[in-house]
């Protein structure tokens, strides 16, 4: 171990705040740590040897297995090398009629083909580019909505008109008699009739064809529907 | 070489002994090994993992050590070693830059129980964490271990120049931590 008063002198040199620093060890530990620690770690190294160990006795393999692997392989290699190679014996074996027809070209080429035959660059076809202004731009996009709106606006009116027609028409095919049907057997919308129709000469009408006898029979009968229509007037 | 080293070392090749031998390597060392981790890792249960790990792969080695270093040297190294895997580990495992680091080590030494931000002892440890891990190492092997340049060189693989300059940043930078921070 160097000198501690070199090592000092060199720090002092460089810095002697830091050189002037307290150099005990800050950082906490458990009580006794260094006591158990070698027998810990030999216990450590005996449980991994055993994994070790373990890791060789799980499985085992036959007798001369790993002696003939690379034998067994190449043989293996070859044997389905020399299926392979022989195509004839193969084709022997799946469709015996093939092996009868000539391998040869049916097709023909032209005469010299292939002795003059050149590569062409493909051409290229130069086009004009045409730059758009940022004014015309503008004015397609104008165009664009105003068309957009024209049709929105019609589509609108379009399904307005259906709507309202196919109404009259449902009326127009419905007979008065069934209409009259309808508001007899509907006693709710009679009361409001009732109620909203004081102010009108029907409904002044339908009182004065009214005995005095038959109102006083129905205010015992409706007392608290004659109040709402009262409280309506 | 130490002769007892030398001694240590013979009865390790003995079957017989090699047991009670590594138990004496462990104990003449560990507490020099412990504390030169722990400066690096900071905590506790991190530094008792890479010295467990470090006297491991020790066992393995030294059945091939070459008796042309001497073991003392041989054993920072692989301590250094680990302590550098494990940093590596843990930042990949955080996947945070290097001044993010810095912060970790720096938020771990002040998790310690004794922790005092007043002293300046601490502000020295926040300092030095602060620092590249190379010049981290280089201090504290030169500031806490007394270990001459010669040697570091060999637990390092640098060269001795390359050392001293290491070793005068580290201290000017602590400095300036300490006086303006």
């Amino acid at each position: 171990m160097e000198n501690q008063y070199t090592i000092f002198n060199e720090l002092k040199e460089i810095s002697p705040a830091v050189a002037n620093l307290n150099k005990h060890n800050l950082y906490s530990l458990p009580v006794g740590y260094f006591e158990g620690l070698s027998s810990e770690i030999l216990a450590s190294i005996f449980i991994q040897s055993l994994l070790n160990d373990s890791k060789d006795t799980v499985y085992t393999t036959p007798n001369g297995y790993f002696t003939h692997l690379a034998d067994n392989i190449l043989q293996k290699i070859k044997l389905e090398t020399i299926l392979i190679a022989n195509v004839e014996d193969e084709l022997e074996n799946v469709a015996p009629l093939l092996n009868s027809i000539s391998k040869q070209s049916p097709y023909s080429v032209p005469h010299g083909y292939f002795a003059d035959f050149k590569m062409q660059a493909p051409t290229v076809h130069k086009t004009k580019i045409v730059v758009f202004g940022k004014w015309r731009k503008l004015v397609s996009y104008a165009a664009a909505a105003v068309f957009a709106g024209i049709l929105a606006i019609g589509a609108i009116k379009y399904i307005k008109a259906s709507y309202s027609l196919n109404i009259e028409n449902e009326f127009a095919k419905t007979s008065e008699s069934d209409i009259k049907n309808y508001l007899d057997n509907q006693p709710s919308v009679g009361y409001a009739f009732v109620s909203s129709a004081t102010d009108d000469q029907e409904g002044s009408g339908f009182f004065e064809e009214t005995s005095e006898d038959e109102l006083q029979q129905f205010l015992k009968e409706q007392p608290e529907k004659v109040e709402i229509a009262n409280k309506d007037i | 070489m130490n002769i007892d080293d030398k001694e240590l070392l013979k009865q390790f090749h003995d079957p017989t002994s090699k047991e009670d031998s590594f138990t004496v390597i462990i104990k003449k060392y560990q507490e020099k090994l412990y504390w030169h981790i722990r400066r690096m890792v900071v905590e506790h249960e991190d530094a008792n993992d890479v010295l467990q790990n470090m006297f491991i792969k020790v066992w393995k080695g030294l059945e091939n050590f070459r008796e042309d270093s001497q073991l003392y040297t041989w054993l920072y190294r692989i301590a250094t070693n680990e302590c550098l895997t494990f940093l590596e580990q843990q930042k990949r495992k955080a996947t945070v830059s290097l001044s993010n680091e810095e912060t970790g080590l720096s938020n771990k030494v002040k998790a310690d129980t004794n922790f005092d931000a007043n002293r300046l002892e601490w502000k020295l440890q926040l300092a030095i964490q602060h620092l590249p891990e190379k010049q981290r190492l280089v201090f504290n092997l030169r500031y806490y271990d007394e270990m001459p340049y010669e040697q570091m060189s060999r637990v390092l693989d640098t060269s001795e120049g390359a050392l001293k300059a290491s070793y005068h940043h580290a201290a000017k930078k602590i400095e300036d931590f300490i006086l303006n921070r």
